[in-house]
């Protein structure tokens, strides 16, 4: 190409496409309606991944599909009761043409969260953030004198 | 000219969305190397002894079994990661050389490298 500029395609949907189509019939049919991914995109430029939340009495979890990421290109943060997680997977190999694709996500977890005493850990490209409730927000016994 | 080579992806008999239910079709891309394929299968959650490679003739088969993602006592909030495992099944037109076949994962990344038999790599024939 003559010139400075370089131009690079990236296909919008190309790393859950397929899938994930066929995946929204199976839980509407299975489990109704879900509220749409909240989120999926929160940028032009990076794409959506797949995310869990879950909670029980101590913890929020977030489960997030990221494959092929190493854990240095991870981004967590916390703002108020959001958690946005973003970052790049170094993709290519061998054959060389490195390229890089950029992923972010936000998820609404709840506002009780304790933000010093949050955990992540990436295995088998599952990430896991375990977001501690504060105390005093948890449901408690209360017995009748 | 070097004949053109690809892999491709063979279709289930059985119908789509009948098999989508059980199992997922993992994200892969394909990369030509000089004499080998390079297979990133992307399969988040499966460790390497979840996963499963057959080859039968010219086809490779690639399960992944993912363990439990979530905790049984946890409660979902929401939940978009499918309880499902993965299976891929590639059909391949050139000859592979079956014996060199090497496999690793990484990070919910199974790396396939196929050589090309050493028939089947395109030569230059000098004329004498």
């Amino acid at each position: 190409m003559k010139g400075g500029i370089t131009m690079r395609l990236i296909k919008y949907d190309n790393l859950y496409n397929d899938t994930l189509s066929e995946l929204d019939r199976f839980f509407d049919r299975t489990f109704g309606s879900f509220p749409a991914f909240p989120g999926m995109l929160t940028r032009e430029d990076a794409r959506g991944f797949r995310v869990d939340l879950n909670h029980d009495a101590d913890n929020y979890y977030v489960l997030a599909e990221l494959p092929g990421v190493d854990k240095k290109d991870v981004n967590i943060e916390l703002e108020n009761a959001v958690l946005t997680i973003s970052g790049e997977r170094k993709s290519g190999g061998e054959a060389g043409g490195e390229s890089t694709f950029r992923f972010s996500r936000f998820i609404t977890v709840g506002d009780d969260v304790v933000a010093d005493k949050v955990k992540a850990k990436l295995e088998n490209g599952i990430l896991t953030v375990t977001l501690p409730k504060r105390e005093e927000r948890k449901p408690r016994m209360i017995s009748v004198s | 000219m070097n004949e053109q080579v690809t892999l491709h992806e063979k279709r289930p008999p059985e119908s789509r969305a009948a098999n989508a239910q059980r199992y997922l079709k993992p994200h892969y891309e394909v990369q030509e190397l000089k004499d080998a394929y390079h297979v990133r299968v992307f399969m988040p959650g499966v460790a390497k002894d979840g996963v499963k490679i057959t080859l039968e003739k010219d086809r490779i088969f690639v399960e992944g079994s993912r363990r439990e993602l979530s905790e049984a006592s946890w409660k979902p909030i929401f939940r978009e990661i499918p309880h499902a495992d993965f299976r891929l099944q590639l059909e391949l037109n050139v000859d592979i050389d079956e014996s060199s076949i090497e496999a690793r994962t990484d990070s919910g990344v199974l790396n396939l490298k196929l050589p090309v038999s050493e028939a089947a790599r395109p030569r230059s024939i000098t004329v004498e």
